[in-house]
């Protein structure tokens, strides 16, 4: 993800001469596991597909190749934006070595995969990881004679215990070209050639590329044709148009066929199994049963649910938040940091530090006291769900609710993630599939996603209202999320795209794998966070000594006061949302802790304040990945959505005589 | 059970059903102990290959009926007779002709198929010569509908295992994506579940998808469920694959 490709990409660019070895396969197999072995470098691991949505680059510790991990792709056509990325990196024009991670396990699969992948003519080693989740299946892989048989390195490994390294580097040192050739159908071997003929000389693969247009990704094809000219583009579709008119089925199909024949033969001659070694199903396989199971799916969700709020809400934005802040930073820190400011000449600089908008005592305090407990929680939590697999569940639970907003489980990823930082999030919806789709899951991610620092503020203030209350609010939360993404699904183009998830199998999460996942996403989190935090305190303290503050203040307090129906001291922590959605929260719980707003206002200021814009860095992500039109319309109707929704919850709240 | 045997020939299928028209035209239900001389069958080659592979025993000079022998006989019969009524009652062939034909049916059919013809034709007890057709597990249960040989996952029961019959799409996109998880034409696959979305197994993966997709997935159910039926349950017919 973001925090390792950074570091990652300048070491790429200083070199050039060595080749590139190009980690390829299908989503959720281990190739940022592997990649993590062959450079040593970090990346975050987990068991759900699209995890990696970069690529990523490496030198390879005991090899002279340079690494490169690409995103899962399920097949040679792309599905989505990122599938993309990994095909033009496999057909781009330079020295490389393809190296082809597939599930050992589910060995049909794979080679589906490989075959393709022979076609491209380039060197290529085939990694068959997973081996002790086949070898716990009963199969038996002879792979050195399905090496010889395909003609290409074939290893075994199991990369959680980095077992088979020596074999894979070997193996990375010798790659082969295949002299394996599929024979199709005489009929698309002759359109094969006549394409070939009309692909520029200068293009690698053209073999590969004919095929690929054959199978009809035309739009594709046209990208990777490079310069070819209209004429010859347009003898490919003529050849194309010619050859299908000979075929019942689409050509894709008689092609995939023949390609099953061969991975077929190949099965039957190199893989034995052994049906009575089938283990029977232990409690993980009937807890994986039940987690999609249409009541007691729910059951499992609703205790981790709660599982969440007892760990992330009650214990770290409770005891830990009252043990760093109390205990911690005003028993400990504080007060000798105080004193030694407190030596700084003049009334404003001494503020600027430790006065109510000071670095330390606001800044800092609030980052590492509040935020800092909270997102650790959060993220351990995440992590534990990631790697069990718990995930693409999730998504089966609730793809028909994501349907009625235009979206299908496959954005559960991004919206799951947007409850731990919502600029990460973002990011992620490029797994989605159309532009429509993103659109809508930055628009949900922006509108009601509290991020989990956020998060961790409200189940930390609501501790103190009540379960009841914390219910509605989150009712409340999801039907507007509900309300405006089946809006957004009636007015955008365009309809919902077919879902089709792939559910890995529930694995015990490895602690140390969980662990440097959270110390690395908490991590990336105070890195990028951590600058807000002090921009928004010194922001505060430069526009309350100017007097700007009061004048802001002044400016909203009719929205505030008026239709919120709060105190006019609160909009300094809408104002601080407008930095950092959490650090806004954190005012709030500030404020409500010290009784200046009772449980109503609480109630009503916390649902304005997740509704409202997001943290600046997710919209400066939202600006980067949807354009500056549709990320301007997507601000503008969120400020006001949150304005409007907080107006009409006041007032009904309050025509009801709503207490808490 | 007994799915690893090898199929039998033409020959042979001739020669199970000679011994159980033998024994009727002794005026005898043919039973498993059922015993036929020896010299009465004409194909020796092919009732000396029964023999090695357990269809048939051998008495003295009589012939009798292993349980697989029985069984194998019985489904013979009942797709050969089947076959007649349906080419005479419902194809209007000739008499001759019905017959003729139905000698090439009764080694193609399958059990799915049989079930189907004796279900449209609601369950004929006897063929047009009046001899008696073996009830077949749809007679007992009494089904009334004919399900069809290839349906929609969509229509398939939770539970029920098939193999894919072809992907209806046009869609390369998706026939791309749905056979590199597996899912193509001739895989065997379970249905997991129906709701809340379609689970599917097929070899060691598990896959989930809408409905939309699942109307585009086309199979043969392997085995149909039923209501447990008494006599019908020792036979395991059709299994030729």
């Amino acid at each position: 993800m973001k925090q390792s490709s950074d570091l990652v990409l300048t070491d790429a660019r200083k070199t050039a001469e060595a080749g590139k070895l190009i980690l390829v396969g299908q989503p959720n197999i281990g190739k940022s596991m592997i990649f993590s072995i062959l450079t040593g470098q970090y990346v975050v691991v987990s068991n759900y597909p699209g995890t990696t949505v970069e690529v990523m680059s490496g030198k390879a510790i005991e090899l002279d190749h340079y690494v490169v991990d690409t995103p899962g792709i399920g097949s040679i056509i792309p599905r989505s934006e990122d599938e993309m990325v990994t095909i033009r990196t496999i057909l781009s024009d330079e020295r490389k070595t393809i190296l082809q991670v597939g599930d050992a396990k589910n060995l049909r699969r794979t080679l589906m995969l490989t075959l393709p992948l022979l076609e491209t003519g380039f060197p290529l080693v085939l990694d068959l990881n997973m081996a002790d989740e086949a070898e716990k299946n009963g199969y038996v892989i002879d792979a050195d004679n399905l090496s010889k048989s395909i003609g290409i390195p074939v290893v075994l490994t199991v990369a959680t215990e980095k077992k088979g390294k020596k074999q894979l580097l070997e193996a990375a040192r010798r790659p082969s070209r295949s002299r394996l050739k599929i024979l199709y159908d005489p009929r698309i071997e002759e359109a094969v050639d006549g394409i070939i003929e009309q692909i520029p000389r200068n293009i690698p693969s053209r073999r590969f590329l004919a095929l690929v247009l054959l199978a009809g990704n035309i739009g594709l094809g046209d990208e990777l044709l490079g310069e070819a000219s209209g004429e010859q583009r347009r003898a490919i579709r003529e050849i194309i148009t010619q050859t299908q008119a000979r075929f019942g089925e689409p050509l894709s199909q008689v092609i995939m066929e023949t390609r099953a024949a061969t991975v077929d033969r190949l099965i039957k001659r190199h893989v034995t199994r052994h049906e009575e070694k089938r283990f029977s199903p232990g409690l993980l396989q009937t807890l994986e049963h039940l987690s999609t199971h249409p009541f007691w799916g729910f059951i499992i969700l609703a205790i981790i649910l709660f599982g969440l709020y007892e760990f992330v809400g009650v214990f770290a934005a409770g005891w830990v938040v009252d043990f760093f802040k109390d205990v911690l930073f005003e028993g400990f820190l504080l007060p000798p940091l105080v004193k030694i400011l407190s030596a700084l000449p003049g009334e404003n600089v001494k503020n600027f530090f430790i006065g109510p908008y000071g670095q330390v005592t606001m800044g800092l305090t609030y980052a590492l006291a509040i935020v800092f407990p909270i997102v650790t929680a959060f993220f351990i939590s995440f992590s534990l769900l990631e790697d069990t697999g718990y995930l693409p569940r999730l998504a089966v639970m609730l793809n028909k609710t994501f349907s009625t907003m235009g979206l299908n489980g496959r954005a559960i990823i991004p919206i799951v993630l947007g409850l731990g930082c919502g600029t990460m999030a973002t990011l992620v919806t490029r797994v989605l599939e159309t532009r429509r789709e993103r659109i809508i899951a930055t628009l949900l991610l922006a509108l009601g996603i509290p991020c989990s620092a956020q998060l961790g503020i409200i189940l930390g203030m609501f501790s103190k209202i009540g379960t009841g209350p914390l219910m509605v609010f989150f009712a409340f939360i999801a039907a507007q999320m509900l309300l405006v993404g089946y809006l957004a699904s009636k007015v955008l183009p365009g309809g919902t795209p077919f879902f089709i998830a792939e559910l890995p199998p529930f694995r015990i999460p490895r602690i140390e794998n969980v662990l440097t996942k959270t110390y690395f996403r908490v991590w990336w989190f105070i890195k990028e966070a951590m600058p807000y935090f002090l921009v928004a305190a010194a922001l505060l303290f430069f526009a309350d000594v100017t007097g700007f503050l009061d004048l802001i203040m002044d400016a909203f307090s009719p929205v505030v006061v008026g239709l919120f129906g709060l105190p006019k001291i609160t909009t300094q922590a809408f104002i601080l949302g407008f930095l950092r959605r959490d650090y806004g929260a954190a005012g709030l719980f500030d404020l409500f802790d010290h009784g200046i707003i009772d449980r109503l206002q609480a109630f009503v200021s916390m649902a304005v304040m997740t509704l409202f814009v997001p943290c600046v860095a997710n919209v400066i992500v939202i600006f980067k990945e949807r354009g500056a039109k549709i990320a301007f319309l997507l601000v503008t109707f969120v400020f006001s959505y949150a304005i409007l929704a907080g107006a009409v919850l006041n007032t009904v709240l309050r025509t009801l005589g709503v207490r808490f | 059970m007994d799915n690893r045997k090898t199929p039998l020939t033409e020959e042979q299928e001739e020669a199970l059903s000679e011994i159980w028209m033998r024994v009727e035209n002794a005026a005898e239900t043919p039973k498993v102990s059922s015993t036929v001389p020896l010299d009465r069958i004409r194909n020796k080659e092919a009732l000396e290959r029964l023999f090695k592979e357990g269809y048939l025993t051998r008495e003295g000079d009589y012939v009798k009926f292993t349980d697989r022998g029985y069984a194998e006989a019985r489904r013979i019969i009942r797709n050969q007779r089947l076959s007649e009524r349906l080419l005479l009652d419902v194809l209007n062939f000739e008499h001759e002709e019905a017959e003729k034909t139905a000698c090439c049916y009764e080694h193609v059919l399958d059990t799915a198929a049989a079930e189907s013809i004796c279900i449209l034709l609601g369950h004929p007890r006897t063929c047009p010569h009046g001899k008696l057709i073996p009830p077949g597990q749809c007679c007992v249960s009494g089904e009334k509908t004919v399900r069809p040989l290839v349906v929609p996952l969509s229509d398939l029961e939770a539970g029920e295992t098939g193999t894919v019959a072809y992907i209806g799409t046009t869609d390369n996109a998706r026939l791309a994506f749905l056979s590199s998880l597996g899912i193509m034409t001739g895989r065997p696959i379970e249905l997991i579940r129906k709701t809340p979305s379609y689970i599917l197994k097929v070899d060691e993966n598990t896959v989930a998808f809408d409905e939309t997709v699942s109307n585009e997935i086309f199979v043969r159910p392997s085995q149909r469920k039923r209501p447990p039926a008494g006599s019908g349950r020792r036979f395991r017919w059709g299994r030729r694959r």
